[in-house]
């Protein structure tokens, strides 16, 4: 059965991209936690993430983007998520994530907001 | 007593990497008699939190992981999903409703469960039988049920 599968697009110029795929539950969510806390080390502050590909988030995994918005503002920093999927949009508006966070629909445009 | 429609139970180890199991099935039985997806998503949701919540603390600091029970009973218009352990006694009910917005502004990383099950669920109950178990009762009221009575669960 799919679990989580994460795979870091790219990482140039101070802004990351990642992908996500399958599930992001109270199983999986320190996956990308890990990854998110790993980036902020190296000084990455400017993180897209991809989640048209997500079937499930839960309150742990939705915690994840939660707790690292305030990490990543502290300084100056700003995580956006891409297309998200119905269900997990519903998880979004359930908690009022979409109130700190930008959302958009392409790659392209999250990189291009992160850069500017 | 109401008409049965019908009546599931699923136990496992208390480990996460059960949980995409448990959402499977509650998915399969809640998709029969909820025409809504959004519904069928809400209800799923609801109980993957509440096990979560067993399978991350019922079994703290005791000396061995139990088990955790989830059973799903539909009776009249009321879709009834029990998550039941034998570990200490919690009773996520007594959570006081966390200013969700403050909370998400802050950065709060975790404790939006027992918020969500609120959100989705019409009901939830909870009971202690002594020295035995928690038993955390949700129930979400089925609305034109009629036509999926005799439909076929997965």
């Amino acid at each position: 059965m799919a679990e989580l599968e994460l795979e870091l697009i790219s990482n140039d110029n101070g802004i990351a991209l990642i992908r996500l795929e399958g599930f992001l539950d109270a199983h999986t969510f320190e996956k990308l936690d890990t990854v998110i806390q790993d980036l902020f080390d190296e000084g990455v502050v400017n993180i897209a993430v991809n989640l048209s590909q997500v079937e499930y988030i839960s309150s742990a995994g939705a915690g994840v983007f939660i707790g690292a918005m305030a990490q990543a503002q502290e300084t100056n920093g700003n995580i956006v998520l891409v297309s998200p999927t119905e269900n997990v949009q519903e998880v979004f508006d359930l908690l009022g994530v979409s109130q700190i966070f930008t959302i958009l629909d392409n790659n392209e445009d999250a990189k291009k907001l992160l850069s500017e | 007593m109401g008409e049965l429609k019908y009546e599931k139970e699923m136990v496992c180890k208390c480990d996460t990497k059960h949980l995409a199991e448990i959402r499977q099935m509650v998915k399969d039985v809640a998709a029969v008699f909820f025409v809504d997806k959004m519904v069928v998503g809400n209800v799923t949701l609801a109980v993957d939190e509440a096990v979560a919540n067993v399978m991350e603390h019922a079994y703290s600091g005791l000396p061995e992981v139990g088990q955790v029970h989830v059973s799903i009973k539909v009776e009249d218009d009321q879709f009834m999903v029990k998550v039941m352990d034998e570990g200490k006694k919690f009773d996520a009910t007594s959570i006081e409703p966390c200013d969700i917005k403050e909370a998400v502004k802050k950065g709060q990383k975790n404790g939006y469960g027992i918020y969500l099950i609120r959100q989705v669920m019409d009901e939830i109950h909870y009971n202690y039988i002594k020295d035995i178990k928690n038993e955390l009762c949700m129930i979400k009221k089925i609305q034109d049920c009629a036509n999926n009575a005799d439909r076929e669960v997965k």
